[in-house]
């Protein structure tokens, strides 16, 4: 039965019978309980498939998924111009059934509400203001207009602020700004207005680029603005502050008629504990967090791989687990993709080909490719010029989608299904990689003291990272690195380079080296200077000190326990040659990895501070570069050149250590074999050479 | 033999990493620096006392403490078609772990040899072979570590 306001006895004539009247007057006392919360969810109300009551869906707007709410809101009409109140958490809106007001509370059940002062019509145009208690109702024609009904009262009296001459829109729903006030709406043709309901002027923003019937606008709490279209259920989402808004599509939703849409304009499209939509995780500039409208699903039974779990927002840590890449991405041939499906339904791929940071329209790669439940077999053509000229290799992204959808673009939201980006490198024909290590990085550690033996702790400077070496017909075309400054336990400042022993300079496609430091391209060119190296050097961080910040209470960048929380300093650079060097003579493994001190800062007693890039400290028995001119034999130090014997002591101690795997250095002043037990029977007696994977788990960096 | 060493005022060295000297602005010094050369061949202390710390270790000058590996791979499969390989740590299926892999190579006629750098012991090595036909399997060729070899072979064929 209808809910009753007692109002309603002083107010318009209403046509029910006497007994109706009590019922429902019995029925107020279950006095209507508000919304526990602003929820993110948007209410969509629109009327039955056979009859016209009322049915409440609730939309998720990030991802257009639907549900109904309540097929039974105590009216056998349609329910329309309805808006969420910010000051009482119930919904407003207008009532068919008996053309009056209508109250809705957390049971979804329609209470109705006399109004004075209304014209005898109905109203499908409506939303309550999120900046005054009101809720604003709007009929275009002159004899109706813009109507203003204050909720803080305990009658409610219309009054209008606007007549239909004023005001006069072809609109189907409006929306208030949860900042400024103003109610917003589309119309039919595409022209999205502002309306100041304090005089009805309504201004002309712009044509957003889409028509139809908008019967459903909404607002987040960031001012974006969300249109409904009745007729294909497209979602919109308009950024109104734009000096020319357009209509960015934003999720598949649902298709309906005679409908109206609520919501808490406060409240986020995704609230932060919402672990019901999966997340794509390639960088931003793709598309991927709900800001940027990335690709997002709301997860269920449709997925890639063995499973899936949602997200608030894209993580970095994600899930992927559904598509193979057993075959390389050469230009000008096939590459073949196994992609696993839990059910049947639509595969959409794209691949950035030309690393711009974007999936546009070339870039689609699988276009609505119908899987199986199971392992799928996809092929895709890697276009002939997808490296310019010279490039032996490079990395880039695909996005693959799987849905219900047969048309479907690399951003924004759908109901069900998956998404998983994936960087993939794109290698010219007849390149072959080989990767040191296999997985994860090799670690290499620095004691920093030479010539003077340090405290072995082996934390002073703790750079990781993973080598990529193309082939072509067994002559290295390019070397690739990528990974991380994880450590500095220093107090002297110290650079890192790697160099390429037995690679000429000249022999360095130098124009096209590119730095990457925490994803942003490094200004200065790493490839040392000819006149210091003859050799390709790259200087990878030229003052490691100079890439972070501590956090409060921390001397060192992450060996202090409780210090290891900031994230280590990423990077990537890789060095393509002008001509292939024979895989005989070329550099392997992690290379020649080295320190050296930094000029202009003081580097201890052996190091002269205007010449502090002579100063170099190498894995043991490594030869420096030529750059070094410290010398060897002072204090600690028992290199012997001739030997080649280097950065040792007298007792075969190293200043350096390569561990090949992703390690965890030992705590600030923990020295090594306290660390590392196994330590002492590997470095003695050669013994097992896994020492690395039993540490001590207090003295190590969490 | 020349040795000249500078010396600055007060340095005091405590902690790692060149001690907690305060060097976070640019030094302004006059030192004297030379170029020492000493030439030395280390020679192994032995001893006999407790090791409690690394700097008690007496190491073989020559051992560089690297834990890489060599691998020699043959493979030579008389393929008429295209094909690819990845050599990847193995899955407990037996199949390849394609985000551990240590090679991927495009597969033609010619027998190819290559020398493979490892950064650590793996358990097992998988080859997987994979033909550009559809609904074709791949083919698989597993690798442990011989510890009694002098040389670690990977032969396909």
């Amino acid at each position: 039965m209808l809910g009753f306001d007692i109002g309603l006895k002083q107010g318009k004539a209403m046509n029910l019978p006497y007994y109706t009247l009590l019922t429902l007057f019995s029925s107020v006392s279950l006095a209507q309980e508000p919304f526990d919360i602003c929820p993110s969810q948007a209410f969509l109300v629109q009327k039955h498939d056979n009859s016209n009551a009322a049915i409440m869906f609730g939309v998720n707007l990030a991802t257009g998924s639907n549900k109904v709410l309540s097929d039974n809101m105590n009216t056998s009409e349609r329910i329309n111009g309805v808006g969420f109140n910010l000051f009482d958490r119930f919904i407003y809106g207008w009532g068919y059934e008996e053309n009056t007001m209508i109250k809705i509370g957390k049971d979804f059940k329609a209470q109705k509400l006399e109004v004075f002062g209304l014209p005898d019509t109905n109203f499908f145009v409506g939303d309550v203001s999120t900046t005054e208690n009101a809720l604003y109702l709007y009929r275009r024609g002159g004899s109706f207009g813009l109507y203003r009904i204050p909720l803080d009262q305990t009658t409610y009296n219309a009054k209008r602020v606007a007549d239909g001459n004023t005001l006069n829109l072809s609109i189907f729903d409006l929306a208030f700004h949860p900042d400024n006030g103003k109610a917003y709406s589309v119309d039919s043709n595409g022209m999205l207005y502002s309306i100041d309901v304090s005089n009805g002027n309504a201004a002309e923003l712009g044509n957003i680029g889409e028509s139809g019937t908008f019967g459903a606008v909404y607002f987040d709490v960031t001012g974006q603005f969300y249109i409904s279209r009745n007729q294909d259920g497209s979602i919109f989402r308009i950024d109104v502050a734009q000096m020319s808004p357009s209509a960015e599509f934003f999720a598949y939703g649902p298709s309906s008629s005679s409908n109206d849409g609520a919501r808490c304009a406060t409240a986020p499209v995704i609230d932060v504990d919402d672990l019901s939509v999966d997340f794509g995780d390639a960088p931003e500039s793709y598309g991927s967090s709900i800001e940027k409208n990335g690709a997002r699903h709301e997860i269920g039974e449709l997925y890639l791989g063995s499973g899936i779990t949602g997200e608030p927002q894209p993580a970095k840590e994600d899930d992927d687990d559904g598509v193979f890449f057993v075959t390389g991405f050469e230009t000008g041939f096939e590459t073949k993709i196994i992609v696993n499906a839990s059910r049947p339904g639509y595969l959409h791929a794209w691949i950035d080909w030309d690393s711009d940071g974007v999936f546009d329209t070339k870039d689609k790669a699988v276009s609505a490719r119908e899987l199986t439940a199971g392992n799928n077999e996809v092929f895709v053509n890697v276009p002939i010029d997808a490296l310019p000229v010279g490039t032996p290799s490079q990395q880039t992204w695909i996005r693959l989608r799987l849905s219900d959808k047969a048309e479907l673009g690399p951003k924004g939201g759908v109901n069900n299904g998956e998404v998983e980006d994936y960087p993939i490198t794109i290698t010219n024909s007849g390149i072959e990689s080989s990767f040191y290590p296999s997985s994860g990085y090799t670690t290499i550690a620095f004691e920093d003291s030479w010539p003077e033996q340090g405290d072995y702790d082996f934390n002073d400077v703790v750079v990781q990272y993973r080598v990529r070496k193309d082939m072509k017909d067994n002559q290295v075309v390019q070397y690739a690195i990528e990974g991380q400054l994880t450590a500095v336990g220093a107090s002297y400042h110290n650079g890192f380079a790697i160099r390429f022993e037995g690679i000429e300079h000249g022999a360095v496609q130098s124009q096209r080296i590119a730095l990457r430091i925490n994803g942003e391209i490094q200004a200065i060119n790493p490839l040392e200077s000819a006149a210091i190296s003859e050799e390709a050097t790259l200087i990878v961080f030229n003052d490691t000190k100079s890439h972070f910040q501590l956090l409060s209470g921390c001397r060192f960048f992450r060996t202090e326990p409780n210090c290891t929380s900031q994230p280590a300093v990423t990077f990537s650079v890789s060095l393509p040659l002008i001509t292939g060097v024979a895989d005989d003579f070329a550099p392997q493994g992690a290379l020649d990895p080295f320190i050296f001190a930094v000029n202009g800062f003081s580097h201890g007693a052996y190091v002269q501070p205007s010449l502090a890039r002579q100063w170099e400290v190498h894995l043991k028995n490594r030869a420096p570069t030529p750059a070094f001119a410290t010398g060897f034999g002072l204090a600690d130090d028992a290199s012997s050149p001739s030997d080649g014997l280097f950065f040792q002591t007298s007792q075969g101690l190293p200043f350096a250590l390569e561990v090949g795997a992703t390690w965890r250095h030992p705590q600030e002043k923990v020295d090594l074999i306290k660390a590392y037990p196994a330590f002492v029977e590997f470095a003695t007696q050669k013994g097992s050479p896994s020492w690395f994977q039993s540490p001590v788990i207090e003295h190590v960096a969490q | 033999m020349k040795i000249v060493l500078t010396i600055f005022l007060i340095i005091v060295l405590t902690g790692c990493g060149g001690g907690s000297s305060p060097d976070e602005t640019n030094v302004v010094t006059t030192p004297e620096t030379q170029t020492p050369v000493v030439i030395t061949t280390p020679t192994p202390i032995p001893t006999e006392t407790a090791i409690n710390k690394t700097s008690d270790l007496v190491i073989e000058p020559q051992f560089d403490l690297s834990t890489t590996i060599t691998l020699n791979i043959s493979i030579d499969l008389k393929l008429t078609d295209r094909a690819f390989v990845n050599l990847c740590e193995a899955n407990s299926d037996g199949s390849a772990n394609l985000n551990a892999c240590i090679w991927k190579a495009p597969l033609g006629q010619s027998l190819i040899e290559r020398k493979l750098t490892l950064a650590r012991l793996p358990n097992m090595l998988v080859a997987e072979v994979w033909y550009y036909t559809p609904n074709t399997t791949p083919s698989r060729f597993t690798w442990q570590f011989e510890p009694d070899a002098t040389v670690q072979q990977f032969i396909i064929q």
